[in-house]
């Protein structure tokens, strides 16, 4: 406050004074403002900081607590992986060498004489040497180890170990088919620090991050040379990141390049160099860098980018196919090895000249390494065991007892039946029987569509599943989800029901013309194949010759509810088509349930669910489920027995005749729908059942009968390996009778089958076949005349 | 036919009454489920009914040979989990082997699980076909299912038509 003066008019000067006087006052006013404005200046400025503190802070809090969550959370989140079946080594397996290299080298396994690491083999006369790679199993580790295997006449005569002793019994690793990667599409295989190969680690620093180790996150020097290269040529094409800051972008940021984002990119990068080691935050870079598109499968981290670009473990990798890997993290579609191999090549070749300056290697490894290939496999998916079709079955499976989520982070190890030779094998015959069908009746080129699924008749395991004609693509799985109508395939269930219900397979039908009309007033009116008829003749040509007249006839005297309550008994669900349309087939089905259907006749009498699933194993190996065989029992063994002997006389003399396997001890049946839409084959051997479907996706008639579609694709699958014929129970009461008219016979005089017949004083003899009638014939034809 | 399975039954009827004291393993299994039977809660055969020792001729595969041997040892360690993880890789290198399956019936029994157990021994009987041996040991190992379900006249019953084929 200004201290108030007297005032006087009398004194002299007064106006001086006055003027002094408000000029005083004038002072203290603007001294008053600027006090306050002082004042105010710094409580603003005090505010403002301590707000901006405050703030910057809580920023830094979120950030930070972003920053751990994370990269905690992305350190430990891994797809489940997907093991195939490991195939059994051990003296007397059938197995030839050529067969055995095959499955090493979808293993990633590489030819070397000297066996000098695990992953590779060497080849000489009748002995196959391999070096086995370690791998947990269900039951436990398997170090690596040399193994010596001879071969007799396709057979493993010996397996033996370095110091020669006899192994009774090892297994190949596995082969990795798949993973269940999130939504966002990330897939990776994560590698621990102790698996990283060192000169992948150096190598990075050496080429991405030179000051990797003595930087806090972000380098000065970097950002400045960006910025100047970026203010010379006028563009934001510099980034002058640290691999920290690499990561940082690949885990929080956007490729968006302003310079807020950089800023945000930098607070990050230091925040997790203040939170982490440096050899956590290269690990994490290694296991979470983008090295590629597959589709909508996105490759992260070195571990999954060894197996997708060389299909090998990642410390397997020479010096040139480390140098490759890192060349691709510049620009993973610019420099993408599989289009631009040249580009990739020298790219490479500039960064093992960086090595050796680094003096990261040696000259002459330099030399070496120069000279390689690029190695890699020759296109996406084309080498190893990636098998999308049979994944839907694993996912189907596991999603009763596992949420995505867990499949997706949780780094569940799934152990299934998949067998790659067979899938590989079948996947081989289907596609080339539709290009040579396609070929021969002149059709659109991939107008034929197929799906197929392979079990072990015993188990119910699926070996095999084949969604498509292509492989290796992710599509609609026509194995699980095409439903068509399944035609003649399902006759054996007739048949099935007729035998149980007393009758003989020389029970007599008749294949004559036949209307039925429904509650509704509809009428029905099946004609057969041929369009033509042929009169009485009994079941087991019915069935062979796949005749439907004959065939509804006898489903009518068994009654439809009983071949259908027979049906639900044998699939676990009871059939859409409730008209007699369902003894010729009009019951839509896909592939793998009719598998279901016919494992109960494949395994003697049992029924179980086709299952793919052995076991799945948590990260630490400890067991979450066993998914054990799962059987019941469904027919009993000598009527099952019998229907199979008729399956295979439906082979031998019936619709399957064609098939070079036809008289090997093979069942089944061929299947044909209405206009030709769908061609099915369902049939088995002693060890496999397969069902095959041919069809066109947009349900257009394909001009294909079972025979001539889908038992083909059969045959072809069959060729490699042959067949395994079936065994028989000898206590089965086998009698030939006359295929034509089911008349006891003999084969001097007539064409005949040998079938089981429970009352045989039943059966007719043809006469002039030297047949003797029993007891009981003898003593009916006399009453009868 | 008849004059064939006359003799092969005088064979094994021989065979197992020489071979009854040569199948430790299979003794010492069928000891361990009987165990488990008690541990679940389930009736322990009784010494009266209790099958006799039958003569246990391995499988003729020798990586199922092997299998089965550890699997054994499992289930005599009370690890029927282990056992059943062992015999199901077994059978996956020789389904047909109704041995096999047996032992996968009592690895089941011994878990307590009576149905998988039940249908096991049912796979083991199917398999076994004209081999009396094998029938009979499949059918034994039904007994032990039966029994350890309360049914124990049909297990008695069953164990009085097969005993005669062991020694």
């Amino acid at each position: 406050m200004v201290k108030k003066t007297p005032t006087s008019d009398k004194t002299k000067g007064s106006s001086h004074r006055k003027n002094s006087k408000s000029s005083k006052k004038a002072d203290s006013w603007l001294k008053r403002l600027s006090n306050w404005a002082l004042r105010a200046l710094l409580k603003l400025t005090l505010w403002t900081t301590l707000f901006a503190t405050l703030a910057g802070l809580g920023f830094g809090y979120y950030l930070d607590r972003t920053i751990t969550k994370t990269f905690e959370g992305r350190r430990w989140s891994v797809p489940a992986q997907v093991f195939a079946q490991p195939l059994e080594i051990y003296a007397g397996q059938r197995i030839k060498k050529t067969q055995l290299v095959e499955e090493l080298q979808r293993l990633g396994y590489h030819s070397d004489t000297n066996l000098a690491a695990p992953g590779s083999y060497s080849s000489s006369g009748a002995i196959l040497s391999t070096y086995l790679r370690n791998f947990d199993f269900m039951e436990g580790s398997r170090a690596s180890q040399r193994v010596k295997i001879t071969f007799q006449n396709s057979i493993i005569n010996r397996v033996q170990a370095e110091d020669n002793s006899e192994i009774p019994l090892i297994r190949l690793d596995p082969a990795t088919i798949g993973s269940f990667f999130p939504s966002h599409g990330e897939d990776r295989l994560i590698l621990t620090p102790e698996q990283v190969p060192p000169l992948l680690a150096k190598g990075l620093k050496a080429i991405e991050d030179r000051n990797f180790d003595k930087h806090r996150g972000f380098s000065i020097n970097g950002i400045l040379r960006a910025a100047w290269v970026n203010i010379r040529s006028g563009n934001r094409s510099q980034g002058g990141s640290t691999l920290t800051q690499q990561l940082v972008k690949s885990y929080f940021l956007t490729n968006e390049r302003t310079y807020e984002r950089k800023l945000r990119e930098v607070a990050m990068a230091i925040i997790l160099e203040l939170r982490f080691s440096k050899e956590d935050i290269l690990t994490a870079y290694i296991n979470e860098i983008f090295l590629g598109q597959n589709g909508a499968r996105a490759i992260h981290g070195f571990g999954l980018g060894s197996q997708f670009y060389f299909n090998k473990p990642i410390n397997e990798l020479a010096v040139h196919e480390i140098a490759t890997m890192i060349s691709i993290i510049r620009g993973p579609s610019y420099y993408n090895p599989f289009r631009h191999p040249e580009r990739a090549l020298a790219r490479r070749n500039r960064i093992l000249d960086t090595f050796l300056a680094g003096g990261l290697i040696s000259n002459p490894r330099h030399q070496d390494a120069i000279g390689s290939a690029l190695s890699v496999i020759s296109s996406p998916n084309s080498a190893g065991a990636y098998y999308p079709a049979f994944m839907d079955i694993v996912r189907a499976e596991l999603s009763e007892r596992y949420s995505a989520s867990d499949l997706r982070s949780q780094g569940l190890r799934i152990f299934t039946t998949l067998k790659p030779r067979e899938q590989e094998n079948a996947q081989k015959a289907v596609s080339s029987t539709l290009q040579m069908i396609e070929k021969e009746r002149k059709l659109d080129k991939g107008s034929l569509q197929a799906a197929s699924v392979i079990t072990d008749t015993q188990t119910g395991e699926i070996l095999a599943l084949i969604g498509g004609r292509k492989g290796r693509v992710d599509g609609f799985n026509r194995a699980l989800n095409a439903s068509r109508s399944v035609g003649s395939v399902i006759k054996p269930v007739i048949v099935l029901t007729a035998l149980e219900s007393g009758l003989e397979w020389s029970t007599l039908v008749n294949d004559t013309p036949i209307t039925m009309t429904s509650d509704s007033g509809k009428r029905w009116t099946p004609r057969n194949y041929d369009g033509k008829t042929r009169g009485e003749l009994p079941i087991i040509r019915a069935l062979a010759m796949s005749l439907n007249l004959a065939m509804v006839d006898l489903g009518n005297t068994i009654s439809l509810g009983e071949v259908q309550r027979r049906f639900t008994d044998l699939t676990g669900y009871a059939p859409k088509n409730r008209y007699p349309s369902f003894f010729l087939g009009a019951e839509p089905m896909s592939p793998l349930q009719l598998t279901e259907l016919y494992g109960n006749f494949a395994s003697g009498g049992f029924h179980t669910t086709p299952k793919a699933v052995i076991a799945v194993l948590n990260e630490q190996g400890q067991p979450l489920s066993h998914h054990p065989f799962d059987l019941t029992q469904s027919i009993r063994p000598k009527t099952v027995a019998s229907l199979n002997r008729g399956l295979e006389i439906v082979m031998s003399h019936g619709t399957g005749r064609s098939s070079p396997f036809a008289k090997q001890g093979v069942a089944g049946k061929t299947g044909t729908s209405n206009d030709n839409r769908d061609s099915w084959y369902a049939g088995f051997d002693n060890s496999k059942l397969s069902v095959v479907w041919v069809g066109r996706d947009d349900n257009k008639s394909t001009s294909l009968t079972g025979t001539s579609g889908a038992l083909r694709i059969w045959n072809n699958m069959q060729i490699s390996g042959g067949v395994d014929p079936i065994i028989h129970s000898p206590d089965e009461n086998l009698v030939e009778i006359e295929f034509a008219t089911g008349m006891r016979a003999a084969k001097s005089c007539a064409d005949v089958v040998v079938i089981p017949i429970r009352r045989t004083d039943t059966l007719t003899v043809k006469l002039g076949c030297g047949v003797r009638k029993s007891f009981g014939q003898r003593l009916r034809s006399i009453f009868n005349n | 036919m008849n004059i064939k399975l006359c003799i092969s039954l005088v064979c094994i009827i021989l065979i197992g009454g020489c071979a009854g004291n040569q199948g430790p393993k299979a003794t010492d299994s069928r000891a361990s489920s009987g165990k488990k039977f008690k541990s679940n809660g389930k009736t322990q055969p009784s010494a009266q009914t209790k099958p006799a020792k039958i003569r246990s001729t391995p499988p003729k595969n020798s990586a199922a040979k092997i299998l089965l041997a550890q699997a054994d040892t499992a289930l005599t360690q009370q690890a029927p989990v282990q056992a059943i993880a062992l015999l199901e890789r077994a059978i996956r290198i020789d389904p047909r082997e109704a041995l096999l399956w047996i032992r996968l019936s009592q690895a089941h029994l011994a878990q307590g699980h009576a149905t998988a157990a039940s249908q096991h021994a049912r796979k083991a009987i199917a398999l076994a076909g004209s081999d009396a041996v094998r029938t009979a040991q499949a059918w034994l190992q039904m007994a032990d299912v039966m029994e350890a379900q309360g049914e124990r006249q049909q297990a008695a019953s069953l164990r009085r038509r097969y005993l005669r084929f062991a020694g």
